[in-house]
């Protein structure tokens, strides 16, 4: 018995400093990369806390070419955020056929919780809820999926800091996001490049199944309208094909007092 | 000329070596090259880029991307049982992130489900009802009333249930799409957990690959089987095992510098290429086998092995550069066919065959050269015994001798009733028809077309010619005037368009109800539904509607059809067209119905060019070989009569002209005129000695009749292996082709004498017959 614990000890001794080097190694792996997963984070907190406004009003116009054919859509769109949520209302301005034809959301914080969305069609004065939709479909025929046009809590996401680089004449952070339920998402994963002067995105890539890049967003055209930054234009071009979707906004206002029913459903029809 | 080629003769002898190291590099190179081939099957190869039907076919491809899919059907399970769900949904989850160029993977699980019900519009997949606590009955029943996927995802019993995968467009700088997508798909489908999945796959990526496949394996198959039955019939009738060798190591040199060569001018392989290598076995052992036997009658007449094999070539020169332009020639009338993969396959073919002339004669040369040490000293004469043979030759001048009047009667009366049923003859341009029943994807497309909506489509594009016009209400009701119409024909299965999905709309805006099965009234909430639709993350708009609102498509689903009765179908839209909005240019017909039909027009013009521009090369080749218009005219009736015969016989039985047959006639004509060349050549030679016909009859049956059999013989057995192959159109092509050539033969040993006899193109006899004249002590 004693010879057997005087072999273990020597063994011990003797793999010890391995032992130790290793486990300095791995707790520093660990550290290194929960401190690269802070830092992507916290970056990614920054951006969400540059708006910091209650409410927004602005119009969109959003062009879409391809082959040689282009849509435009505008869109008065409001937004308002709450505690919980965050409630947009989409206007449809143009083509003509779909003037007034809105669309309500309601983006809620609690990501576990679905969002609510509501759609009023004035040729057939109805609204309806919209349940069931996973919305990784286009969002009105253009690039941009319904996904991207909602809010996004920068908890659904796990951020990683990838570096630190030069866009365009901009220092940006290089910032990877991949989201915790895969599911509830049409992409694998987002690069992002964020400014540090101003903490927004100037460029985004979109990337899905088998990390295959989908689109390409770039942001540019950056005012700071009331205190606030905001890219006023942006372009979205998916990989691969001709189709490009940009998308201006004008009459940007912040902090705008809404009625308080502006964001009810039942009032769509208003 | 018989000089020139004596003087090759003597000069190749001489330099045995460094010809044979020039042949080695070239070989060594060209099968380097040969190594890079590649096939290219699809539907696109066979429409040129002018052609309307292609024109259509790109445009409806810039509005709606690549109408290439795959389709996996699935049969003999509880398909609602929650395991086989999760099993379905594993796979499309596999597929659409394992195969290339995936744009989606559509199934009942992932389809969109619209439905109202308390002021709320869901928006779901099918297999999302699962969850909800529906028995299974409910859930059947939910289904199959879903009417918009009928026949698209699932059978009228939901016994039977399909997954669709569509692809974006593939990228130019990609060889080879469909190989990529099928060999993925049969990664995924190898996964144990699906090996009790009963799956049967259908599509154009996996039909132009299997297509693929095929042509290589079969063109390797019937390569192997033609030289095996070429190296058994040449070693019997020439009673040598080097007549056999010498042609068989030929034809393998001439394969590989053909493939090597067509690799190195960029055309790409097509079906064509399973009958190359019986093709270019036909015209190499047509070349050498004439050398060869020239050289083995000189030597049996004492010459020395030198001298024999120069004063073979001598004679054998000029008359087998002939055929081999003869035979190249009909490959290049492939030029004025409009159809490209039969363009490229003249000049691929004309290569090859000039390349086994060449070779041919170099090889025999090098092959037959004296031995240093070898014994060439001249020989005693060896008269060869008299064989069943030479008694076929006698009976042969004899029956021309007594009956010419009759062989010419008898000849006529072929070519009226070989006329007749050319005119009968239909050709066929579905290309599914053309597998063997046996394969299992011909067994998959039957099923395909049996149990779930079909696999031919026609595609209608609506031009409403003003952006966002196809929400008008008076456009929208004549697009479902057209619907209804096509509904209505048994062939049609179902369509899809926007139709349906706005009627589903309306009656998900209405909780549902029946009554709102209809289309919206005003533009304005024809525009507004679709809005809605988008913004409840649709996804299939894209898919039925130009992007400018201007263009709307409609897609009927149809069962398998021959070529008349897409033509039936064709026209019976296009006349409805017409009467629905007077305007035939609001509504574009294409798609695989339409590119069956224009293809099958294609190939009934091609047909016709090129049968008759090869009828007016050779004629023309002939007439300067014989120095004489009338001789070169007269030398095509026994080669016009076989092949008009033989695909009259093939109109007479109901055998389509498919795509392989398509090239039939300008191919045997090329071949089987090598024959008439060789006998005509002698005979004008013996001629020009004797002035006799009847002797020169005699002399040429003599001395060319017995290879012109051997090599028909020879051509027979190779060609007759085509009939095993799995593609209807090559079995044809054998079959037909045994007949031709057998007719061919008949011909030239009886019509073309019958001829010579009676029109006597080379002037007036000018000496009785003699008495027994020394190249013809075989024929008594």
């Amino acid at each position: 018995m004693v010879a057997y614990a005087r072999v273990a000890l020597r063994a011990f001794l003797l793999r010890a400093p391995l032992v130790g080097l290793l486990a300095v190694g791995f707790i520093g792996l660990f550290m290194s990369t929960s401190l690269v997963a802070q830092a992507g984070r916290d970056i990614a907190l920054k951006w969400d806390a540059v708006d910091n406004s209650q409410s927004s009003s602005f119009k969109a116009t959003m062009t879409i070419k391809r082959g040689g054919q282009s849509l435009v859509r505008t869109m008065d769109i409001k937004r308002q955020k709450d505690p919980n949520s965050e409630k947009q209302l989409i206007v449809f301005l143009e083509p003509p056929d779909t003037r007034g034809t809105s669309y309500l959301t309601w983006a809620y914080r609690d990501h576990q919780k679905d969002d609510d969305m509501w759609v009023f069609l004035p040729a057939e004065s109805l609204t309806r809820r919209i349940a069931g939709g996973a919305r990784k479909g286009p969002f009105a025929r253009g690039d941009y999926a319904l996904e991207d046009i909602f809010r996004r809590e920068v908890d659904e996401d796990n951020w990683e800091l990838l570096g630190e680089v030069n866009l365009a004449g901009a220092d940006c952070h290089a910032l990877k996001a991949t989201p915790l339920d895969s599911k509830a998402t049409g992409y694998s994963k987002r690069l992002l490049w964020i400014r540090k002067d101003i903490n927004l995105p100037t460029k985004v890539e979109y990337y899905g199944p088998k990390d295959k890049l989908l689109k390409t967003l770039v942001l540019g055209d950056f005012k700071n309208i009331q205190g606030i930054w905001l890219p006023l234009r942006q372009r979205m071009a998916a990989q691969g094909t001709d189709s490009v979707t940009t998308l201006d906004l004008t009459e940007v206002v912040f902090n705008q007092t809404f009625p308080a029913d502006l964001f009810l459903s039942q009032n769509l029809k208003r | 000329m018989e000089k020139k080629f004596q003087k090759l003769g003597s000069w190749l002898i001489r330099r045995p070596w460094p010809l044979i190291a020039c042949l080695a590099v070239m070989t060594v190179f060209l099968g380097w090259r040969l190594s890079l081939s590649r096939f290219d099957n699809s539907n696109d190869i066979w429409l040129n880029e002018a052609n309307s039907a292609m024109g259509r076919l790109t445009g409806f491809r810039e509005l709606f991307g690549n109408e290439d899919f795959i389709y996996l059907v699935f049969d003999g399970q509880d398909f609602f049982a929650p395991k086989t769900v999760a099993l379905l949904a594993e796979l499309a989850e596999d597929l659409a992130t394992n195969l290339p160029f995936v744009k989606n993977v559509r199934w009942l699980g992932n389809a969109e489900y619209l439905e109202g019900q308390d002021g709320s519009l869901i928006v779901a997949s099918f297999f999302d009802l699962v969850g909800r606590g529906l028995s299974r009955a409910e859930l059947v029943e939910r289904i199959l009333a879903e009417k918009i996927y009928l026949h698209l995802f699932f059978d009228e019993q939901a016994e039977v249930i399909a997954m669709s995968v569509d692809f974006e467009p593939y990228p130019a700088d990609v060889i080879d799409p469909a190989a990529q997508i099928r060999q993925a798909l049969s990664r995924v489908l190898a996964a144990p957990e699906y090996q009790d999945l009963n799956v049967k796959v259908v599509g154009p990526p996996i039909l132009s690959d299997i297509y693929n496949d095929l042509s290589y394996s079969e063109a390797l198959k019937f390569l192997l089987l033609g030289l095996l039955i070429m190296t058994i019939i040449l070693s019997y009738l020439g009673r040598s095992l080097k007549a056999a060798f010498v042609p068989l190591f030929i034809i393998i040199i001439s394969l590989i510098w053909s493939f090597g060569l067509t690799e190195l001018l960029g055309y790409d392989l097509n079906v064509f290429v399973i009958l190359l290598p019986v093709l270019l076995c036909c015209s190499t052992v047509g070349v050498s086998t004439h050398i060869i036997d020239i050289y083995r009658q000189n030597r049996r007449l004492g010459q020395p092995d030198g001298q024999a094999l120069v004063e073979a070539m001598g004679r054998s020169g000029a008359p087998c550069l002939i055929t081999a332009l003869t035979t190249a020639a009909g490959f290049l009338s492939f030029l004025t066919s409009d159809i490209p993969p039969c363009r490229d396959m003249g000049v691929y073919a004309a290569i090859g065959v000039m390349t086994a002339y060449v070779l041919s004669v170099i090889l025999v040369a090098l092959f037959y050269a004296p031995r240093r040490n070898s014994r060439s000293a001249s020989g005693a004469k060896r008269i060869r015994r008299y064989d069943a043979f030479d008694g076929l030759m006698t009976w042969i001048y004899r029956l021309n001798m007594a009956g010419r009047r009759l062989i010419l009667t008898l000849f006529a009366g072929i070519f009226i009733l070989a006329f007749y049923g050319y005119s009968r003859v239909e050709t066929e341009s579905n290309t599914i028809g053309m597998l063997s029943p046996s394969l299992p994807l011909r067994q998959a497309y039957d099923f395909v077309d049996e149990r779930i909506g079909g696999t031919m489509s026609v595609e209608l594009i609506f031009d409403s010619q003003l952006a966002e016009g196809i929400k008008e209400p008076a456009f929208l009701e004549r697009m479902e005037r057209l619907r209804a119409f096509l509904e209505g024909r048994p062939e049609v299965t179902r369509t899809i368009s926007v139709i349906d999905l706005l009627k589903n709309i309306g009656q998900a805006l209405h909780d549902g109800d029946p009554a709102y099965w209809t289309l919206p009234k005003t533009r304005a909430s024809a525009a507004q539904y679709l809005l809605l639709y988008e913004l409840a993350d649709g996804r299939e708009l894209d898919k039925l509607i130009s992007f400018d609102g201007q263009k709307a498509r409609l897609t009927a689903r149809a069962k398998s059809m021959d070529t008349r009765q897409v033509r039936v179908l064709t026209e019976a839209i296009e006349t409805e067209v017409g009467r629905v909005f007077g305007d035939p240019a609001q509504v574009t017909l294409t798609g695989g119905l339409d590119w069956t039909r224009s293809m099958n027009d294609q190939m009934a013009r091609g047909q016709r060019q090129t049968f008759t521009s090869a009828f007016i090369t050779l004629t023309l080749i002939m007439s300067i070989a014989m120095r004489s218009l009338k001789t070169g005219l007269l030398s095509l009736a026994p080669n016009v009569v076989p092949v008009l015969a033989t695909i009259g016989l093939a109109g007479s039985l109901g055998l389509y002209i498919d795509i392989p047959l398509l090239s039939f006639s300008p191919i045997i004509i090329g071949l089987i005129i090598d024959d008439t060349t060789h006998f005509l050549y002698r005979f004008r030679e013996v001629f020009l000695d004797t002035g006799s016909y009847a002797l020169s009859l005699k002399r040429t049956l003599a001395t060319v009749g017995r290879p012109l059999l051997f090599t028909t013989l020879t051509v027979v057995g190779a060609f007759s292996f085509l009939l095993w192959s799995n593609l209807s159109g090559v079995w044809k092509f054998g079959g037909l082709g045994v007949v031709a050539f057998i007719l061919a033969i008949v011909a030239d040993f009886t019509l073309l004498p019958a001829i010579l006899l009676t029109f006597k193109p080379f002037g007036p006899d000018r000496a009785t017959e003699p008495l027994t004249p020394p190249l013809t002590a075989a024929i008594k």
